[in-house]
């Protein structure tokens, strides 16, 4: 628990390394104010404290959905920052506030996919490791893959009711920081699963009453917390094995045993944030009232991925009484929160100075800030090109598992002409839909297993960022990052019961993505209007459902011959809709739509049902997957051309999807953003 | 003498709870022990669950909260048949957020079953039905307007849905727009969420974009996830008056992953 062994050094700094040797020594055995030799009163010391938090395996500036760079996040520009702040002053320590090992493809490739070995350091401590920390402590996330991966990764053996016993756990490879978390403990020994505090003893430059430079050591007591809602959000990972206890109590407990131990300042790492709700030892963002803990002398956040202190900040959290998100204080007590996926550092900068009664911090003197890796003419500071390297495998690992095929499809999927009919990028999202939906009603909802399990789906990318802002996923293999490229958003799946006049309405709804055509105009008309294509919900799902938007009518008045199987649907029928958690809960502002329609919130995400359907089908057939017409133009002569943009060059491509009438009138519709002008035959739809 | 008792039955159930699940000097007040009692019910003790049906028979509100809480998490018949049975009491004996979460409990059963919500803060109630017994519209009616009399913002809420989903030519859109701007008012996430999309589209109220974005921003902190992808949405499309921004667009579809992934427990 308290750690006195050479390990705890900070291992990139061997010039401190080998004044800190000796100090450890003293500190081991010797007493707080180390006699006759301790510092001379009026002695003081400026160090600054760096935090991250909430790292979620973001150590390179990649974005392995779309297998490209994207330097707003990563660990290798957040290094960057901290050797800016090495540089620069004498005296430094970096703390980590949890949320490390999960949260990126990588870190579900390195827990799932292809396990990381006992005998191999996960990327992302690889990546820290090589910078430096003094501690850090355990965000909830660090849960989520269950207590084993948890163990083995951070080089721990938990004496926990589901893992085989200590001495029959290995001992693998964890970070070479400390890291502490106070407030989970094991069922079977009521003992705190990780080591819940950390004394680390520091030699630092400090100026001495006569202005001369000396080296003194000084002891840091790092304790950790984590939320206690794990036990909630990991129920299955964690119920029956550990228990958590409040971040007050636990706080009141332990850091007066701190203090005797000889712990010269207390930093406190918390992934969370605060909360103006009355205090319980179940609550989330506990910081407020840990903060009150006496002792405490810096509080070091996360989990909310929020920037502290922030002036400007408008989150509730910061807003309330106790918590200065000017000054950077919680309950008085200097705090930072650093953002997530590395985009900032937190910096604590404090004054020490030795009093009669051993060292103390000027509040006074105490500056909070955060450092971004974002320069204010929106550029990114360079990445630290030593970091690439150390995660090369694992990264490359990733995109060749985000490249691994999931199946293959005939045809080429794409939202170029999704506003003008074309299925072959949304049928295959509804599809999944709705047999997914179709299997939950048959095994848990008897009472509606008669009902049609019908599914809505739009194309979330529909040209607004240009020629390029389309689905496009070619003829071949199919990967996971083309999943994501036929859908795009975290949602998740959600069933609503709607009746055939709610169908109806829903629909209107969506065809307010056309402007209404006047067919006896010579003079060219536009088709799509300012309604976002992300709201252009395409029905399809059990049985035949067909229906036409008529764009010479005005909204509320388009939609025509909606049938389902061939006949009229009846206002009062009941139809079961697979969607997803936005429509349902009201996004977009659809009629009817509003959380009251749910029968059924599914935890699966949208996504990941489609990619298990892609994998079920292993093939896709255009016949099968990719040439559902479930909607039409209504047939209409119009004098005048009819006009709408897309990516250019591919008016065979709409033919070719079953789209009639589509002919390319200008390669560039004047927007500068790669998009070519086309007209469509409505009399021919 | 009453109170006497109450308080040796107090200690007593704080003593269980704590023999039930840790050690009795962390237990810092009684709505902690509740709490403790809820988890512990909730991994099958049947003796806390027994504790902490007594305590909410008794009439404290904040244990019929627990306890209600706890059987919202089932789905079996009795479960659900209880539950009405615990809300019923509370809202009989004045309890406005236990009359506004049988309204709800009774509204959604007519709609169909769905899990629980779980009960985090930012979700309303904090309850969602399982499958029941036909709603009584009458009453559903009459427990939100005791919640609403009582300002419970979840109240409000339902009642605007009631009033946006009436029959053709009974709804009220400006009425409807009222109450779900007063529900938004008082904290209610999915409220916020709601009222912001009225004031986006101009719905019952006039139109006004920064007010909209604000309360999705303010929904977004209590972590309800639709507000949150609605950002995520606007971030891409530069909508709301914010910039267009994938960068961002991409981290706050990662923070709506989180809030699901949160509001499935």
């Amino acid at each position: 628990m308290h750690l006195c062994t050479p390990a705890t050094l900070p291992r990139h700094r061997a010039l401190v390394a080998t004044l800190a040797a000796a100090a450890i020594l003293a500190a081991c055995g010797g007493s707080k104010d180390s006699g006759g030799n301790g510092p001379a009163v009026g002695t003081s010391v400026s160090l600054t404290l760096m935090e991250t938090t909430d790292l979620h395996q973001t150590i390179l500036g990649y974005d392995y959905y779309k297998l490209a760079a994207d330097p707003s996040v990563g660990f290798e520009r957040t290094s960057t920052l901290i050797k800016q702040v090495r540089a620069a002053n004498a005296n430094t320590m970096l703390f980590d506030a949890g949320d490390i090992i999960q949260g990126t493809v990588l870190g579900d490739y390195q827990a799932i996919v292809n396990k990381v070995p006992c005998t191999d350091k996960l990327a992302i401590f690889k990546a820290m490791d090589s910078v430096g920390y003094d501690a850090g402590t355990i965000g909830n996330h660090e849960f989520n893959y269950g207590l084993a991966y948890l163990g083995q990764v951070t080089g721990r053996q938990f004496n926990v009711k589901n893992l085989p016993a200590v001495s029959a756990q290995a001992k693998c490879q964890g970070p070479s920081y400390p890291q502490v978390l106070a407030n989970v403990v094991s069922t079977t020994d009521s003992q705190p699963i990780f080591d819940p505090y950390v004394i680390l003893t520091r030699t630092m430059s400090a100026t001495a009453p006569d202005g001369k430079t000396v080296t003194v050591p000084v002891k840091v007591g790092v304790i950790g917390f984590t939320p206690p809602l794990i036990m909630a959000w990991d129920k299955g990972n964690l119920d029956g094995n550990v228990t958590t206890n409040g971040l007050q109590e636990t706080a009141a407990k332990y850091i007066p045993e701190m203090k005797a131990k000889g712990a010269d300042i207390i930093v406190a790492i918390s992934h969370g944030g605060p909360d103006g709700a009355a205090y319980s030892a179940t609550m989330e963002n506990g910081n407020l009232y840990l903060a009150q803990v006496p002792g405490i002398d810096v509080l070091l956040m996360g989990h909310m991925h929020q920037v502290f202190p922030n002036a400007r900040s408008t989150v509730a959290a910061f807003n309330i009484a106790g918590v200065d998100k000017t000054a950077g204080t919680v309950a008085g007590v200097p705090a930072v929160m650093a953002n997530f996926w590395g985009k900032n550092l937190g910096v604590v900068n404090l004054k020490l100075a030795y009093t009669a009664n051993g060292w103390a911090v000027d509040r006074t003197a105490t500056t909070t800030s955060t450092m971004s890796t974002q320069n204010a003419d929106k550029t990114y500071v360079a990445a630290d090109a030593s970091i690439a390297p150390l995660v090369q495998t694992e990264h490359t690992g990733t995109i060749a598992y985000v490249k691994t095929p999931i199946g293959t499809t005939d045809y080429r999927m794409t939202t170029y002409f999704a506003d003008v009919g074309d299925p072959t990028a949304i049928q295959i999202v509804n599809q999944a839909q709705a047999a997914y939906v179709r299997n939950y009603v048959a095994a848990n909802l008897p009472q509606y297993r008669n009902l049609p399990v019908l599914s809505v789906s739009a194309p979330f990318k529909s040209g607004f960022g240009g020629g390029t802002d389309y689905t496009d996923v070619a003829g071949g293999p199919l990967a996971i990052n083309n999943a994501a490229d036929l859908y795009l958003y975290a949602n998740t799946i959600q069933a609503v019961l709607v009746t055939g006049a709610d169908l109806k309405a829903w629909l209107e709804f969506a065809a307010k993505r056309f402007n209404q055509i006047d067919p006896t105009l010579t003079t060219a008309q536009p088709l799509v209007s300012s309604f976002p294509g992300y709201n252009f919900d395409v029905m399809d799902g059990e049985g035949a459902i067909k229906y036409e938007i008529d764009v010479t009518q005005p909204l509320g008045s388009r939609i025509r011959n909606l049938t389902w199987n061939g006949t009229a649907i009846d206002p009062s029928a009941q139809f079961i809709v697979a969607t997803n958690n936005y429509r349902a809960s009201g996004g977009g502002g659809f009629p009817g739509l509003d959380g009251s329609k749910t029968i059924y919130q599914s935890p699966d995400a949208n996504r990941d049902v489609l990619i298990r359907y892609i994998k079920a089908a292993a093939t896709l057939a255009r016949t099968t997957n990719g040439s559902d017409r479930s909607w039409h133009f209504t047939r209409v002569a119009t004098a005048g051309p009819v006009q709408f943009s897309s990516a250019p060059n591919l008016a065979a491509l709409a033919a070719s999807d079953g789209i009639p009438g589509v002919t390319q009138v200008q390669a560039d519709d004047g927007s500068n953003l790669g998009l070519a002008r086309y007209q469509i035959d409505l009399s021919v739809q | 003498m009453k109170r006497l008792l109450a308080a040796v039955a107090l200690l007593a159930t704080i003593a269980i709870a704590a023999a039930a699940t840790r050690p009795f000097w962390v237990a810092p007040d009684a709505a902690q022990a509740q709490a403790w009692l809820q988890a512990a019910a909730d991994r099958h003790d049947a003796r806390a669950e027994a504790s902490l049906a007594r305590w909410s028979d008794r009439g404290d509100a904040q244990a019929r909260q627990a306890y209600a809480g706890l059987l919202a998490h089932r789905s079996d018949a009795a479960s659900r048949r209880r539950l009405e049975k615990v809300l019923g009491d509370g809202a009989e004996a004045g309890d406005a957020l236990a009359a506004t979460q049988l309204a709800q409990l009774l509204a959604s059963a007519s709609v169909g079953a769905g899990p629980s919500t779980g009960t985090r803060a930012g979700t309303g109630t904090g309850l969602v039905a399982g499958a029941g017994a036909p709603a009584d519209d009458t009453r559903i009616a009459r427990l939100l307007a005791q919640g609403n009399a009582a300002h419970v913002p979840a109240a409000a809420r339902l009642l605007a849905l009631r009033v946006l989903n009436a029959k053709p030519g009974a709804s009220d859109i400006v009425r409807a727009a009222t109450l779900m701007g007063q529900a938004a008012e008082g904290g209610d996430a999915p409220a916020m969420f709601l009222y912001a999309n009225m004031l986006r589209a101009g719905q019952g109220v006039k139109q006004d974009e920064p007010q909209a974005l604000a309360l999705y921003q303010a929904a977004a902190d209590a972590d309800y996830a639709p507000a949150i992808q609605a950002l995520a949405i606007a971030y891409r499309q530069g909508e709301l008056g914010l910039p267009a921004d994938a960068s961002q667009s991409r981290l706050m579809d990662h923070e709506a992953a989180e809030a699901l992934a949160h509001a499935a427990h």
